[in-house]
This record gives structure tokens, C-alpha cells and sequence, in this order.
């Protein structure tokens, strides 16, 4: 390798923070008596930092477009939402009524158990009892098998319910005390400059901002979190449980996505908009994947690339 | 303009090339935003003596150097990865490159707006979602090397698209 490539491989392992400890020393020494090597490293590490306040900004630079773009006046029809709604944002066109979830048919087990082999429960004859007796021993197993299964799945949910979250970088306090882990139903907070990381079931996991304050708690069986304040990136994978966030402004839908949360309920202190702005406002923007919104009564999907402010009619 | 006005247009003027200082010396983003403020804190305690003779950045450069001198632990080499005489190094040729970093992010933007769209996932994933070089090897379904080198190459690419733009007649 020749020594252009050599310093440049050396000075990219060490910003990618795999450099061994005979490369660090080989880099130290370059850096103390090269100075060509030390101006490569410095515009290197600028050019580092400069990527990695580009990207991780982005999505910050993205949300703030669009808070300014929802205080501009809403001037046309074709800026209202869908539904003569000339409050709040513009709705995006691939509006959809919330469907209707498919209503379960229950079926209840010993008549799905009787139909399927014949038993005519309902329509009992006088000698159904003698009849029924000759399937006991069926029944019984039945029984049993719909008590197991009744154990377990009520098993499973408590230990899924017992399980608390785990942070997994950053500082999160709850009713001012930092944790290490966080319980359903308790209202925590992120503290400190930094963003946290906290896995959830399945593995998926979501990075929220500073100063965020949520609550995880439990719909029937389904998980959802409760944002008060703040936001974060979530990242769903497609094989990992949908996640739901409820907020102020209404109940937000992921399955298999990437997308960035910010409720905003206080301006911060510097911000001094030029024109009104609405609060609280939730901005939504959509990386990968789609994303549901349930605002005002009117559910709004949101496909990658797609960002959309969210807020109250005034 | 009051102390602390002046003080603070300073500040924002150079922080993108403070915190690119204490990035290229100090292990983690965390500790680069801890470490980041403890340095802020010590330039508005310093301001006073602050020559204004002097570029600003060079100076707080400097008060940040043997804020991370002192941070040195050989044995650790956390968070200051770097050895006092290699900050030192590292010091001056920031102050012999110096660019104004409005012009530095405009170059960096327009060299990005050049790349398709395959380089730029993938460093969003090494930047937006600081994925390791392993991870991201685990999500695309490549070899370690593989990405080293494609992200090695990225940024020599853009390195040299920044210099020419940089350095281009009629640049501001």
C-alpha cells in the first residue's frame, strides 16, 4: 500500500472508530511529525463532522419547513383538507377514511368443535345428552386444550406486561429519578442534552429527543405509548409488533417504518416565528414505509417522503 | 453589542469546527456534547481576556486543547482518544485550514446533491443512524470490507469534490 492510501486507510479506521492500538500509535506519530498527514486528518474529521451534522440534522431541518409551512394562511380550497375543513393543515391527498376493522365472528369453541364433526347442539333431540356422551372424552380433551391455551396466553400477557423496557442509551428519569429501565404506566422523562434509546417488545426500538416525556401503557393487549411532549425516530422492521403512538393531537399507526415524531406544546425560548403558530402541533415525517394518522376524525396515511404537520382547528 | 451577545455570535460563528476539533480527539458523540459545553462554559469564563486581534476560533481552539489535555488518561484513552502531543498536532493544522464553515456546509451540501442516491443511504446509515461499519454490513447484507472501502471511497470522493469547490475561482 502506498503511503497516501496507507494514511488516508489510517485516518478513516481511526473516525470510524476501528483503529488498533499499533495503528493509533502509527497515527500519533504521523500526526506529530507530518504535517501534510495532520492537515489530511483535520480536513477529514471536518468532513466527518460535517456529514454527521448534515444527516442527523436533516429530519430537524425537515420539521421546521414544514411547522413554517403550516403557519402560512391557508388561502386555496385546494390547500384545505379534504372535507371542507378549512382548519388545520393541509391533508394530504391519499386521504382514507379510517376502514372499519373487520368484525371478528366468534365462534365459541364447542360449537365450532360440534359443527365440525357433526354434533348438532343447537337443535338438540330429546336423546342429545346419550348421544353427546359418546364424545366425552373429546369434550374433555377440549377443555383442557382451551384451558391451557387460556393459562398461557393470560401468562404471557402478564410477563409481557411485567417486562419494563430497557433504555439503551441516554438518561431517562421517572418522577425525577433516573432508571435504568422503564415500567408501563409511569410517566418518564428524557433528560440531559442527549437523546434516548429504549427497546421495545420485539426489538423495535425508538430514539427520543430530549426533554421527551411519555408514557408506555397497554390498550387491551396492544402496546401503545403515550407522548405528552417531545418526539423521536422510530424504526419498525416488518416481522416486529406495529407501534402506536397516542398523542393530544391523535393516535399515530406504524407497521414496518421509519418515521420521525415532534410534538411541539411550548415553542422554545429563542424561536420567534414571523408568523402565527398554532401549538401544540405534531409534526410527522415518513423515511420509510407509510404511517397512519388519526387526527380530527380524519385518518391520514403518510408514505415515505411524506411530512405533514398536525394540529388543533383554531 | 453586549459581553455575553458578542460572546455568543462568536461562538455560533466557529462551532461547527470546535465540535469537528473535539470529534476528531474525543470517542463518542455524547461525550463530545458534554465535553462541548464544558468548553462553551470555560470560553465565557475566558471571554474577558479574549484578544480580539486574534481569530476567535483559533483561540477557543486552543482553550479547548488543554481542556482535553487534561481529559488524557493513557491507560483509558476515553474519552480523549489522542495524546497531548497529537492535539497539539491536531490544533494547529485546524489553524492553518481554516475555512468559514457557512462556505465548508455549502460545499458539503452541493457535493452530496451530486451523489446518487445509493451513496447517500448508505452514509445515512453510517451518519443518521450511526450504525458501525458492522452493523451496517449486517443490514445490507454485505461484507465488512466491502463497506469500508464503499464508504472509504465516499468520502475521499467528497473530500475532493469540497477542495475543488473550495478552492474554484468565483467561490465566495
Amino acid at each position: 500500500m502506498s503511503t497516501p492510501d496507507r494514511s488516508h486507510a489510517l485516518i478513516q479506521r481511526y473516525l470510524d472508530g476501528v483503529s488498533s492500538e499499533a495503528e493509533l500509535a502509527e497515527l500519533e506519530q504521523l500526526l506529530a511529525t507530518d504535517l501534510q498527514f495532520a492537515s489530511a486528518f483535520a480536513e477529514a474529521s471536518r468532513l466527518h463532522a460535517g456529514l454527521e451534522g448534515y444527516f442527523r440534522k436533516q429530519y430537524k431541518i425537515d420539521q421546521v419547513a414544514a411547522l413554517l409551512a403550516a403557519s402560512q394562511p391557508v388561502s386555496s380550497a385546494a390547500d384545505r383538507p379534504a372535507g371542507g375543513r378549512s382548519d388545520g393543515p393541509p391533508v394530504p391527498e391519499r386521504l382514507v377514511k379510517p376502514a372499519s376493522p373487520p368484525v371478528p365472528t366468534f365462534v365459541p369453541g364447542y360449537r365450532w368443535w360440534s359443527n365440525s364433526r357433526g354434533v348438532r347442539i343447537e337443535s338438540r333431540p330429546a336423546n342429545a345428552f346419550q348421544r353427546l356422551s359418546r364424545y366425552r372424552w373429546q369434550w374433555i380433551a377440549a377443555a383442557m386444550l382451551l384451558l391451557t391455551l387460556g393459562t398461557f396466553l393470560w401468562s404471557s400477557r402478564n410477563q409481557a406486561q411485567d417486562r419494563p423496557f430497557q433504555i439503551i442509551s441516554g438518561r431517562v428519569a421517572v418522577a425525577g429519578r433516573e432508571v435504568t429501565e422503564i415500567h408501563e404506566n409511569a410517566l418518564f422523562e428524557v433528560v440531559g442534552q442527549g437523546a434516548a434509546v429504549i427497546e421495545l417488545a420485539g426489538g423495535t426500538r425508538v430514539e427520543l429527543f430530549p426533554s421527551t416525556r411519555a408514557t408506555f401503557r397497554r390498550d387491551s393487549m396492544r402496546l401503545l405509548m403515550h407522548l405528552e411532549s417531545g418526539g423521536g425516530d422510530f424504526s419498525v422492521q416488518p416481522d416486529q409488533p406495529a407501534v402506536q403512538v397516542e398523542t393530544v393531537l391523535g393516535m399515530v399507526r406504524s407497521e414496518g417504518s421509519r418515521f420521525s415524531l415532534d410534538l411541539v406544546t411550548v415553542l422554545p425560548k429563542r424561536f420567534s416565528p414571523t408568523a402565527p403558530v398554532w401549538l401544540p402541533t405534531l409534526s410527522v415525517v415518513v423515511a420509510q414505509g407509510s404511517v397512519t394518522v388519526e387526527h380530527a376524525g380524519v385518518a391520514t396515511r403518510l408514505a415515505a417522503g411524506e411530512q405533514r404537520v398536525f394540529m388543533n382547528p383554531t | 453589542m453586549d459581553l455575553q451577545e458578542e460572546y455568543l455570535k462568536l461562538l455560533f460563528g466557529c462551532e461547527l469546527e470546535l465540535r469537528a476539533f473535539i470529534g476528531s480527539i474525543v470517542r463518542g458523540s455524547h461525550d463530545c456534547d458534554d465535553l462541548f459545553q464544558e468548553i462553551a462554559l470555560t470560553l465565557w469564563k475566558e471571554f474577558a481576556r479574549y484578544d480580539r486581534s486574534r481569530p476567535f476560533g483559533a483561540w477557543a481552539r486552543g482553550i479547548a486543547a488543554v481542556k482535553l489535555m487534561q481529559r488524557w488518561d493513557q491507560s483509558k484513552r476515553l474519552p480523549v482518544v489522542l495524546s497531548p502531543e497529537a492535539i497539539q498536532s491536531v490544533c494547529n493544522a485546524f489553524d492553518q485550514s481554516e475555512v468559514p464553515a457557512s462556505r465548508r456546509a455549502e460545499a458539503l451540501e452541493h457535493c452530496l446533491d451530486q451523489l446518487p442516491e445509493k451513496s447517500r443511504r448508505l452514509l445515512a446509515l453510517r451518519y443518521e443512524r450511526s450504525l458501525t461499519i458492522e452493523q451496517i454490513a449486517q443490514e445490507l447484507q454485505a461484507t465488512l470490507d466491502a463497506v469500508y472501502q464503499s464508504l472509504s471511497r465516499l468520502r475521499a470522493r467528497l473530500q475532493d469534490c469540497i477542495n475543488r469547490r473550495l478552492s474554484a475561482p468565483g467561490a465566495r
